[in-house]
């Protein structure tokens, strides 16, 4: 049933591909990757995907980046996003709605460090689902099968 | 953070621990002014008591005259012309001060008090005279005077005509309308004197009347209020110095008590509030440590979750080559770990620098080599620039090796997340007498000021799940450790240089 579906995995990473690309073949996915923002760019412009795993913090063009160029063309805007990122906690903004969370106090400080160059540009994301490292294959595979049904 | 800081007091000598009081102030300004007011205002009271006096005299002048023309008329009537005057004689030298003379109409003095002018004649033209017998005349111009000489001592003079009554006329020609005269005279010398010793006395007793009384408040103030407001000044000082434990003890009732006593309740309360502070304060810290921790183990437990699953795949598939890949995926994340474990605990630990001649730039080869391949993976070249003659230096192997470990493994990343960097140079050269700079440069992304101001702080990183946010920090506690500093160059696009200067010991 989903042999036919093709996901864009963005994600600069390596190890973190390797990761990605066994969980989507044990499940008959194929897929294509993109190392960063730029190469997201170019692997849309070539050919629709079902689907794509986004990561935020990329060289060269961020994942925010990405998002924002997706949703703006009218032929990639419904492509289902799941956004995996490890920085949700760092920049206060929740990633699921795109609105700013309450910061606790050490919260402000991660989002001064870490979250700091996504945190403007997080408000306003809002992703179809959000998958936060460490990587569960079941829950992700489980969100991956939901979003193509 | 304490709440010392900004409030420190410089120490004092002891002596000024006694308030620079108003007290003070009104004691030495106010009260010697205050005491000659005062003793001039009680003088200028005596003046008036002259005056009192004067008119006092003046009336005893008068009596004494009126008395006199009585008891010579008497006299005459009764021809008992010397009874009287006896009488007076004895009686006037009594009053002290006074003289008085019975002047017939040729003015020879007939009676006084003073036995040496008894038969002598006044000059009608002299200074005491003239003023009534106008040109010598026997006539006088007046019919009652005061006259008041001062040449050598102040006299009244008090002089009164003898009319030529009809109980005169029955010896006396009738013609004659003045028989003589009654001079009274009284000297105000030594009235003066005396009330001149009574100003004074009253204006210096009053005087120190006042300087008692004021002393005796300025005690007693000094007692009530002065010493529990050094004590409350004291306590003030104490706990702004920080002291927050400091009560102050006020023995007197009133303003003063409540007074320390709202002291003592804010001091207690702010001291609550800075315990309550320095708490928070802690557990933020180790919220942020906790949290920044987490954050890196999330990315590193996703690494070895990763290279589990693949692994497990492998197993499953029986692929030698993806066991080999999961194998990989799995070392690197343990790799991660060893990093950031050392990082902690170089961070967290306070340790003298184990030195021992080493060859620093065979520390960077070593470096060099380790990362070379995974630089070579992202297209990064690594090339190094070493002076031979910087030999052995006296440093912590193994710190200098996690340090330029840091240095160049964040420059291969600056490169990687460039559109165009492909170079990390590592150099080595020697600065001066005593000093070597190793210098770790890239041709990356570069950095904001804003990033370069935050670079040395604890748990920053822009590198998302890689970085540890320590890196950085671990460099900088290891280059002091030795003595030395880390400095760095970076402009946005443009690349980063890191300097570690190092200092220079012939080994």
């Amino acid at each position: 049933m989903s042999d036919s579906k093709e996901i864009l995995i963005v994600e600069d990473s390596e190890d973190n591909v390797i990761f990605l690309a066994q969980i989507l073949e044990d499940h008959g996915y194929r897929f294509r990757v993109a190392r960063n923002g730029k190469e997201a760019m170019a692997e849309l412009g070539e050919r629709r995907p079902d689907l794509v795993l986004l990561d935020l913090m990329m060289p060269r063009k961020s994942g925010v980046h990405v998002y924002n160029h997706m949703r703006e063309k009218p032929d990639l805007a419904k492509i289902p996003i799941i956004i995996v990122t490890g920085a949700s906690v760092a920049t206060g903004v929740d990633i699921r709605t795109g609105e700013e969370q309450p910061r606790d106090s050490y919260g402000d400080e991660m989002a001064r460090g870490l979250g700091a160059v996504l945190h403007d540009a997080l408000k306003g994301v809002a992703p179809d689902a959000l998958i936060e490292k460490p990587i569960e294959p079941q829950s992700l595979i489980h969100k991956v099968n939901e979003l193509l049904r | 953070m304490s709440l010392n800081g900004n409030n420190r007091v410089s120490p004092r000598d002891p002596a000024s621990d006694r308030p620079p009081t108003v007290q003070r102030r009104i004691l030495v300004r106010l009260v010697p002014l205050l005491t000659l007011l005062f003793a001039a205002v009680l003088y200028w009271l005596g003046e008036d008591l002259e005056k009192t006096l004067y008119s006092a005299n003046m009336e005893i002048a008068r009596q004494s005259n009126v008395m006199t023309v009585y008891a010579v008329e008497t006299s005459m009537i009764t021809d008992s012309v010397h009874q009287p005057w006896d009488l007076m004689a004895q009686q006037f030298p009594r009053v002290e001060g006074t003289e008085i003379e019975v002047i017939n109409a040729k003015g020879v003095v007939v009676f006084s008090t003073n036995s040496t002018r008894l038969g002598t004649r006044g000059e009608l033209s002299g200074p005491s005279c003239s003023g009534c017998h106008e040109g010598g005349t026997t006539r006088a111009t007046t019919e009652t005077t005061v006259i008041t000489t001062s040449e050598k001592e102040d006299h009244l003079v008090f002089v009164a005509p003898l009319r030529n009554t009809k109980s005169c006329q029955k010896c006396h020609p009738a013609q004659e309308s003045k028989l003589g005269m009654v001079r009274v005279q009284r000297a105000l010398g030594p009235i003066q004197g005396y009330i001149r010793a009574m100003q004074t006395g009253v204006a210096v007793a009053g005087g120190i009347a006042l300087l008692i009384t004021m002393l005796t408040t300025q005690m007693l103030l000094g007692r009530y209020l002065g010493r529990p407001l050094r004590k409350l000044m004291a306590g003030a000082r104490a706990i702004g110095s920080g002291n927050l434990q400091h009560t102050v003890e006020v023995s007197s009732r009133g303003e003063l008590s409540v007074l320390a006593d709202t002291l003592n309740a804010s001091t207690a309360r702010l001291a609550r509030l800075q315990e309550e502070l320095v708490q928070t304060e802690r557990l933020a810290a180790v919220g942020e440590t906790v949290a920044g921790l987490a954050h890196c183990l999330k990315n590193t437990l996703n690494g070895l979750r990763a290279g589990q699953y693949v692994v497990d795949r492998a197993v499953e598939l029986n692929d030698p080559e993806k066991l080999r890949t999961g194998r990989r995926v799995m070392k690197s994340a343990v790799a991660q770990v060893e990093r950031l474990t050392f990082d902690m605990l170089y961070y967290i630990k306070e340790r003298e620098p184990e030195l021992e001649p080493v060859d620093l730039n065979q520390i960077v080869q070593e470096v060099i080599d380790v990362l070379q391949e995974s630089a070579g993976s992202q297209k990064v070249d690594i090339r190094a620039e070493l002076d031979p003659e910087i030999g052995a230096q006296a440093l912590d192997r193994t710190a200098m090796y996690r340090a330029l470990l840091n240095l160049v493994t964040n420059a291969i990343d600056a490169c990687t997340e460039s559109e165009s960097g492909d170079l990390v140079v590592v150099r080595s050269r020697i600065a001066g007498p005593d000093e070597i700079i190793l210098t770790v440069e890239d041709n990356g992304i570069g950095m904001s000021s804003e990033v370069r101001s935050k670079l040395f702080t604890r748990l920053f990183s822009t590198k998302a799940g890689r970085g540890t946010g320590l890196g950085l920090s671990v460099v900088k506690k290891i280059a002091e450790a030795h003595g030395g500093s880390v400095a760095v160059e970076s402009e946005p696009g443009q690349g980063s240089a890191f300097h570690l200067h190092l200092p220079r010991a012939s080994a």
